[in-house]
């Protein structure tokens, strides 16, 4: 649970790729942690004299998958591809948004001061996922006499949503954006592994298969947006119209 | 076997195809004839007979089986369409992995709400990767704006998806024999279900994705946005089935009349934003398609006859996206001169702007074409519910039908176009490059399709009982409906 909530508090702070893109594979991996220990979770796998859910191993692969999709396209950003075919107009843009680029990262100086707006969401995220659960208790009316259990489920499954959503809010680059989305969607595959009635394989199937989909679209509208601007910045999208 | 066909078969041609994408033609025959084939599998699987796949259970309703013919229809036109109008690389292959989707999406039972929102997220992600495809061997870049729009549709897609997902977890929750708290959760369900579908169908104040999205994608990609939001419509109807039949969700008068309010102020909404921007004609026809959805959505939550006047008009608006995005592709296309002033549409381009102005008309409900008799099912629907309500879906029409009088006079009668592309005309212009080839004529092929269609439209207009007989008796067969 504490892995869970770090790795859910790096991403919606941190600016730099590489932190975020470890934290999600933490996010993933604690997340598969946190169903493996669940009780009501029966276990169908036998590996190393140890019992595991074929869940469990769901959530890693998926978690895995989604953590290599992204930091290929996060190494391969720089690479140029099909310039052969552009024209002479193209091609001065790319050499203008180049310069862009190159002016804009010179000129960024990451200060103390950009990050205070993510520390005080993080930790409002933090409030409103443990006040949440007293107004609107869901796990705990599924697992009345297991109290501690439910609570954390319900603690988690509302600070993954929310931190994905504030993520969303505070994202000024593609990539952070895409995080942001994946917390959300894993808030709700931990809500339905935890409290749906009947679990459909196939319905769980098909979660990890959005995602990792996600991850796929994140990294091509990634690869997309740099390719055009030489930058992973949202403010690009809304120039040139 | 045929369920998984169904589902397989359009999967396995977009990988095919994915691999012969340097051969357009080809990839194109074999689409076209996938969605013929599955259109005949689609036609001779039994109704009523569900059978299982891994614990999830598939039926083909007599009404799933009209909407599933409608979209391979639909398709199947496209993809012909596709051989003389500009397109992305990989269109073919999108087109059918979500052809695959909304198959699913249509034959799951109602029981798996939770797997066929899933579904309907995934089309809206295969949707984005057809907004940022780029023709083979184009030698511009891709517009910012269009990653742009992409962007805010993924997300809006997701959160829609979350929502609706959240709704159903809380619906099985809301439906556990030895739950501990007797607190109801009808009143989040209904607000999650109500923003999650707005959000997928564009419905004011959450449309903003629809006009940004259609402006900056190839015209074809807003058929395949029709069909998305047909799948989500009925999804509406079945999740409504799934909540409100067993006794899950309660609606109460005051909570229908805001969605009523909602559904009303989106359809006005629509039609007044319609004017507002008639400058581009695809923005104008996205907020005609918001003020349509937004009556779509009060019929289903009015009475008897406006969920069948609302499931009509679905499918009139499937086959109407179709025609008029067809007319809006075969108008954008490259001019080899400049209009003259006063040069509209309507000269330059007769058949095109005939099936454009047509295929508007039937939208807004004109006689003798399919959409009159579907906005009559949907005023009698409002008329049964209070004079208010008719008043109010009038006053869309009418608002609609001023917007598309001012376009007429704007785009198709006299002044120049303003929606046609720049770089059309100003890309070779004194720089020694060759002009693109001249494209005097309109293109034959895709001109006789999209009037064929037209013709369609117009038999369905003329004898509606074609459609609305097994919609009716679909009807029927919706217990939520006396719980309105």
């Amino acid at each position: 649970m504490t892995l869970l909530v770090a790795s859910g508090a790096v991403i919606a702070i941190m600016r730099d790729w590489r932190f975020s893109l470890i934290a999600v594979l933490v996010n993933y991996i604690a997340q598969g942690l946190l169903i493996a220990q669940q009780q009501f979770i029966v276990p169908d796998l036998v590996i190393a004299g140890r019992q595991f859910s074929s869940l469990v191993f769901i959530k890693l692969i998926t978690g895995i998958g989604v953590a290599i999709i992204l930091g290929i396209t996060a190494l391969t950003f720089s690479r140029e591809y099909g310039l052969e075919d552009l024209d002479e107009f193209s091609l001065a843009e790319l050499r203008r948004a180049a310069r862009v680029a190159q002016r804009a990262s010179s000129q960024e100086n990451r200060k103390f001061g950009d990050y205070i707006v993510p520390i005080w969401a993080t930790l409002l995220v933090g409030l409103a996922s443990f006040f949440l659960p007293r107004v609107l208790p869901l796990a705990v009316e599924m697992y009345p006499d297991q109290l501690g259990l439910a609570r954390a489920i319900d603690f988690m499954w509302y600070w993954q949503v929310f931190i994905g959503l504030i993520s969303l809010v505070l994202a000024t680059d593609i990539l952070k954006l895409g995080l942001g989305l994946l917390l959300c969607l894993s808030g709700l595959d931990l809500l339905y592994t935890t409290l749906a009635n009947r679990i459909n394989i196939l319905a769980l199937g098909t979660l990890s298969l959005v995602t990792l989909l996600l991850a796929l679209a994140i990294a091509y509208l990634s690869g997309l947006l740099y390719g055009r601007f030489k930058t992973l910045n949202l403010s690009e999208t809304e120039r040139l119209k | 076997m045929t369920f998984l066909l169904m589902f397989c078969l359009p999967l396995v041609m977009a990988a095919v195809c994915f691999a012969l994408r340097q051969q357009q033609g080809l990839v194109q025959i074999l689409a076209i004839g996938t969605t013929m084939l599955l259109g005949w599998v689609i036609w001779q699987v039994p109704v009523d007979q569900p059978i299982s796949i891994v614990g999830v259970s598939m039926t083909v309703r007599a009404i799933n089986r009209l909407f599933l013919l409608a979209v391979a229809g639909s398709f199947c036109i496209t993809f012909i369409v596709a051989t003389r109008v500009a397109h992305g690389e990989n269109f073919v292959v999108i087109g059918l992995i979500i052809f695959s989707l909304i198959n699913a999406a249509l034959t799951i039972d109602v029981q798996s709400p939770f797997l066929i929102t899933l579904l309907l997220l995934a089309t809206g992600l295969a949707i984005i990767l057809a907004q940022v495809d780029l023709p083979i061997g184009t030698t511009t870049l891709l517009r910012g704006r269009a990653i742009g729009s992409g962007l805010r549709y993924l997300v809006m897609m997701l959160l829609a998806g979350v929502l609706l997902a959240l709704c159903f977890v809380l619906a099985d929750l809301e439906n556990t024999p030895d739950r501990l708290s007797t607190t109801s959760l009808a009143r989040p369900l209904l607000a999650l279900l109500v923003v999650g579908i707005s959000l997928r169908l564009a419905i004011i104040p959450f449309h903003s994705w629809l006009p940004d999205l259609l402006e900056d994608s190839p015209p074809l990609v807003g058929i395949l946005i029709g069909m998305i939001n047909l799948a989500a419509l009925l999804f509406l109807v079945s999740a409504f089935q799934f909540l409100l039949a067993p006794g899950l969700l309660t609606l109460d008068p005051g909570r229908l009349r805001l969605v009523r309010f909602v559904a009303l102020g989106s359809a006005i909404g629509g039609s007044l934003l319609a004017i507002h921007e008639r400058p581009s004609l695809r923005r104008f026809l996205a907020m005609l398609l918001i003020s349509d959805s937004g009556m779509m959505l009060f019929g289903v939550v009015s009475s008897t006859t406006g969920l069948t006047g609302a499931l009509f008009q679905a499918f009139n608006q499937l086959v109407l996206s179709v025609v008029l995005w067809t007319a809006v592709a075969l108008l954008e296309r490259p001019e080899p001169t400049r209009a003259a002033a006063g040069d509209g549409w309507l000269r330059r381009r007769p058949w095109a702007s005939g099936v454009f102005i047509c295929g508007v008309l039937a939208l807004l409900g004109i006689p003798p074409f399919n959409g009159f008799a579907s906005r009559t099912l949907l005023y009698q629907g409002a008329a049964e519910e209070g004079r208010g309500y008719l008043v109010a879906l009038l006053i869309a029409t009418m608002l609609g039908a001023y917007a598309f009088a001012l376009v007429l006079r704007d785009h198709f009668l006299g002044r120049a176009p303003a929606s046609l592309p720049e770089e059309d005309l100003t890309d070779f212009r004194g720089l020694g490059l060759p002009p693109p080839p001249p494209q005097r004529t309109e293109p034959l092929g895709a001109t006789t399709v999209a009037v064929a269609l037209l013709g369609i439209c117009l038999v369905i207009g003329l004898y509606p009982p074609l459609v609305l007989d097994p919609i009716i008796e679909a009807v029927r067969g919706l217990t939520f409906v006396q719980f309105l």
